[in-house]
């Protein structure tokens, strides 16, 4: 398969990145990116089972107790758009 | 000799016996890079006045200890309370955090000294620290040629005596790679050995904090103190860290050395693969057993590792809004608009293309087909590696196919800058322990000389490395950067 | 035409579990806090910050799903579902995609004396996201703001299967999985609050059929009330639709609980690729099956086990016994009454009556109150004793409701006491009767309304305070 120009379109709503002016080069940079990547379909995996996790560890947990916050304005002092004590984004629909 | 030139050994002698305080030893430092980085551009920050009142505290109290008063400097996607962490992007360009990194807190609680922060490929996506959004960082044996990456600024600031260590992160290759081209040591540990909290992550299952320095005893030094279990790490593992320091020694008789023949293919530079095997005739030399073996399915490790990679790496990514922090274009009259403004004009075309390429393993349709497939690969990959070390007590390879290339040579090709890592994602696959160390020089340009070793077995690789060392010269060798 | 038609509804429930923090950070969970105060760098998805499990999320999650009747999974996992929205810091959301904690289960209810059993298909571990606040409506709003002091918050999304067949029978799922979940102890299942939540998915079909219409997610369930009022909508709206010969749409709608609509969010091909895949950041977890058994043998009595003990115990009909068993505060306030006054039946009367209707006009929970069962059953002994009649008790405990006082003071304080003292009496009734000899004459005669207004005199010589029953006795004696 290979990538059109509305399907990079499409990946990059969804990964919500604007790329309007370049969308042609991205095509063709994610063709020869997928392209390389294809021999791995050639493997056969039967019986092979997916690593998920690199480590042997399971079940790390922490207790159920309070560690104090950090704080509204802390947490707010990065933030260009504020509102009283709130984070504030733009007309949502 | 002047301060910067040292060790972090060396340095902590002079204080040990006072011939030298903390704050002569970053005076020092912050002149050199005063004098320097102009031509290298390895700090995206230099925390002078920081480092000049850390070292007035380190002095109040006189008992001396471990890296206490010495100077050192941080990859700039290491979280650092109070200062600027850029991770080289215009998106986090004006980014300060309140909290440090669980690696940082360890440095600065020892009592290290901050130095500054170090430029990347921004977001720690990239090769040759061209795609820091800031400038690209010079090689010091060529200022016409990169310094590798992503933790190009950490390699270049070591080997041009800006800092005597740095602490980067390596995902793929980002500390062994650029420590290979600069000429210095870079010591990825196994994934889980050091704690990630802090870290802007790249790819989680992949990152790993690790060390770059002037020579393999600062490593173990280092290593020890940022090693262990963080409880607010999920993957750090509970293991207990040995002093590493006690693997410095240099008889490695009887050691047994797996070269695998994939990793010496023909396309890679004839010279290059020349000097690492006149390296494993000085292991032969010095009594350690030399076999080549065969790793099959090293063939898709890089292939796996971009789909891998990407995928994690899209999502990690996805939290850069600029609601809480990062750029906020605030032109935006709508949410979506808001998410596009602000992520498309802030972010890298490297960026855009691997998030763009890891929305798209991970999508319905290509999930199995690419995903699921790559996590299988990776554990056949996982039980090739494993077998060889069941044999073996570390692994061998040249850390790059070549040599540092020049500024702007592989920008038009893509696959080229890509197959920088396809020495060293083997590792990273299988989350193993994995060193650079200067072997040789080409043409005037340094060597690196990759150890891989079982998970958790750091202390074989800083043996195996340090032997060698003891008995070459080449971490001597300095760049001449016109100025003493 | 809707008689020929039958509505099949599944329900996904979201429940906060009751943990003092949230699922992956230290933060506290408490509601109702200053915006952005109970905020940390890792629920706030800033760079680098990590996630670690909270071990009493996972055991409260074990707990629900065996009062669930669920296996408990050997083996969870945790995955990203990945999305972007402003309460959604990190940009995906750490939930259970293939391998859920709890696994199948059911839950029995009741409607209109007869017992079905709704299937559980799974419920998972995941965290909440913060809240927006809009100006007016989503839709209107020129800005929205963030709070992220519910991000993280440790839900558990409780999926039944598509079993139910009305509105009346999911409102009772509802209730009885609220009730399972507040015996168990693990939620205080708010629904004002958020911490009990719905979404349903529903479709219609012609009775007799076997295979499912196309189904419609409805979200934004934010009470019983809603639930019922946006099923009896969409079923009507779907049949309608394909009465019309349209074709149902697979999409997400949303209840307008203003115009009391559902209304269409996004269709399927609208809907967002979610692109799950496992949390690199968060080992699995593996469940020993002695802790299962453990907690298995911590459970308290559950609303089944409360039913048939009060059905046992007291003689109560399994109607008054279930809903005595509604909320554990509710059941307690009960056991608590009958263990100071011994008659069950008068109690649940009692509660289940006048109090019960003084809870629901105040919309407060038992627990709320300011009667407490030592009050409340001081009052039954006043009726018991005939101290009181039963209307004036009716206010007093209307008083006792409001004030919060002991029913013998309101007594007191107002000269409410019954008259029941046999000489005062007759010395009242002796007055009348000597007043009216004519009366005295008609009812002599069999005239009944006379024997009425001798009452009437009586009740109204003693404002009201004779006792009714002494009153007859000693009248028809007096008159004889």
């Amino acid at each position: 398969m290979s990538f059109t120009v509305e399907e990079v379109e499409k990946l990059a709503l969804l990964a919500k990145i604007d790329i309007n002016e370049d969308i042609k080069l991205y095509a063709d940079q994610l063709n020869l990116l997928l392209n390389y990547v294809s021999i791995i379909k050639d493997v056969n995996t039967d019986n092979v089972e997916p690593l998920i996790y690199i480590l042997p560890n399971y079940n790390v947990f922490r207790a159920d107790e309070i560690m104090p916050s950090i704080g509204q304005d802390k947490i707010l002092q990065n933030a260009t758009v504020v509102e009283e004590g709130y984070f504030k984004v733009p007309k949502i629909i | 000799m002047s301060a910067y030139r040292l060790t972090i050994k060396q340095l902590e002698n002079l204080l040990n016996k006072r011939e030298i305080s903390a704050s002569e030893i970053v005076d020092s430092f912050l002149t050199r890079i005063n004098q320097i980085d102009d031509k290298v551009k390895a700090f995206v920050t230099v925390t002078d006045e920081v480092a000049r009142n850390q070292a007035k505290q380190v002095e109040k109290s006189p008992s001396p200890s471990m890296l206490k008063g010495i100077p050192y400097s941080l990859k700039d996607n290491i979280c650092t309370d109070g200062i600027k962490t850029t991770c080289s992007s215009k998106m986090l360009e004006n980014f300060t955090p309140n909290y440090d990194a669980t690696v940082a807190s360890q440095l600065k609680t020892a009592g290290g000294i901050l130095l500054g922060k170090l430029n990347l490929d921004e977001f720690a996506l990239g090769t040759s620290t061209e795609q820091s959004a800031f400038f690209p960082t010079c090689n010091p044996w060529d200022l016409s040629r990169v310094p590798g990456g992503s933790s190009g600024g950490a390699a270049a600031a070591v080997a041009a005596d800006e800092t005597p260590f740095a602490l980067a992160t390596d995902t793929g290759g980002s500390i062994r790679q650029p420590a290979s081209y600069c000429g210095v040591v870079g010591l990825k540990p196994s994934y889980g050995r050091v704690s990630r909290l802090g870290v802007m992550a790249v790819a989680s299952s992949f990152d790993q904090v690790g060390i770059i320095s002037k020579n393999v005893e600062d490593s173990a030094i280092v290593l020890g103190r940022i090693a262990g279990k963080d409880y607010q790490d999920s993957t750090s593992l509970d293991a207990p860290v040995p002093d590493y320091t006690t693997f410095l020694i240099t008889d490695i008789k009887g050691m047994k050395i797996a070269y695998p023949k994939e990793f010496f293919a023909e396309s890679f530079d004839k010279e290059v693969k020349a000097t690492v095997i006149k390296a494993l005739h000085k292991y032969e030399e010095l009594g350690a057993i030399v076999e080549e073996v065969s790793i099959p399915n090293v063939e898709y490790a890089l292939p796996i590792y971009h789909v891998l990679a990407a995928a994690e790496f899209s999502t990690n990514l996805a939290r850069l809004d600029g609601i809480r922090y990062g750029f906020n274009d605030k032109s935006a009259d709508n949410l979506t608009d808001m998410y596009l403004k602000n992520r498309g004009l802030s972010l890298g075309a490297e960026v855009k293309r691997r998030t763009l390429f890891g929305s798209f393993v991970l999508s319905a349709d290509n999930y199995e087909k690419y995903y699921l497939q790559a996590l299988k690969i990776r554990n056949l990959i996982y039980q090739d590696m494993q077998k060889v070390l069941a044999n073996y007590d570390i692994i061998i390879s040249p850390t790059t196919p070549n040599t540092a290339f020049k500024i702007g040579e592989q920008a038009a090709s893509l696959l080229d800058l890509y197959n920088n890592d396809i020495l060293t994602v083997t590792a990273s696959i299988a989350g193993l322990p994995a060193m650079s160390i200067p072997c040789g020089f080409v043409d005037n340009l340094p060597v690196g000389m990759q150890i891989m070793g079982k998970s958790l077995d750091e202390g074989q690789l800083i043996k195996a490395a340090y032997a060698f060392e003891q008995h070459t010269s080449y971490h001597q060798e300095k760049p001449d950067l016109g100025v003493n | 035409m809707y008689s020929e038609y039958e509505v099949v509804i599944g329900l996904e429930v979201h429940v906060e579990l009751k943990t003092k923090t949230k699922i992956f950070c230290g933060c506290s969970t408490e509601f109702g806090a200053l915006p952005n105060s109970q905020v940390c760098p890792s629920c706030a998805g800033f760079p680098g910050m990590l996630p670690v499990l909270n071990e009493q999320a996972v055991e409260y999650a074990i707990k629900a799903g065996l009062a669930l009747n669920c296996g408990i999974a050997d083996y969870c996992k945790f995955d990203r579902k990945n999305y972007f929205y402003p309460d959604l810091p990190t940009a995906y959301q750490i939930t259970q995609f293939d391998y859920p904690i709890c696994l199948e289960g059911h839950l029995d209810i009741e409607l209109d004396g007869k017992k079905k059993r709704i299937g559980i298909t799974r419920a998972h571990l995941e965290e909440d996201a913060g809240k927006l606040i809009h100006q007016g409506s989503i839709t209107t709003s020129p800005y929205s703001l963030v709070d992220l002091n519910r991000a993280g918050v440790p839900l558990l999304e409780i999926v039944s299967e598509p079993d139910m067949r009305s509105a009346a029978e999911a409102r009772a799922y509802m209730e009885k999985l609220r009730s399972v979940l507040l015996f168990a102890g693990v939620s205080d299942c708010k629904m004002q609050e958020g911490s009990l939540r719905c979404d349903a998915n529903i479709s219609v079909r012609p009775i007799g059929t076997t295979t499912f219409g196309t189904r419609v997610e409805i979200k934004n369930l934010n009470s019983f009330r809603a639930l019922e009022r946006a099923i009896e909508y969409e079923a009507k709206r779907q049949v309608d639709a394909i009465e019309d010969g349209e074709e149902i749409v697979q999409e997400t709608r949303t209840w307008d609980e203003e115009k009391q609509v559902t209304k269409s969010m996004r269709t399927k091909e609208e809907a967002e690729d979610y692109r799950y895949f496992p949390e690199p950041d968060l080992p699995p977890v593996r469940i020993a099956r002695d802790l299962v058994e453990q907690i298995k043998n911590g459970l308290p009595e559950l609303p089944e086990q409360a039913v048939a003990r009060l059905v046992n115990d007291y003689e109560l009909s399994e109607y008054d016994a279930s809903v005595l068993t509604l909320t554990p505060e509710y059941l307690k306030f009960f056991d608590d009454s009958v263990k100071i006054f011994n008659d069950a039946k008068l109690v649940a009367n009692w509660m289940m009556g006048d109090l019960n209707r003084l809870l629901n006009n105040a919309n407060m929970e038992i627990g709320e109150g300011k009667i407490l069962p030592a009050d409340f059953t001081d009052l039954l002994f006043l009726i018991d004793k005939g101290e009181i009649s039963g209307k004036m008790a009716k206010n007093v405990l209307e008083e006792m409701f409001n004030s919060g006082k002991n029913p013998k003071d309101i007594v007191k304080e107002k000269g409410l006491a019954q008259i029941s003292d046999e000489d005062t009496l007759i010395t009242i009734i002796e007055e009348i009767i000597v007043k009216n000899p004519k009366v005295v004459e008609d009812y002599k005669q069999g005239k009944d309304k006379a024997f009425g207004f001798f009452v009437g005199q009586v009740m109204k010589a003693t404002k009201g305070q004779a006792n009714p029953a002494v009153v007859n006795k000693l009248l028809k004696k007096s008159l004889e």
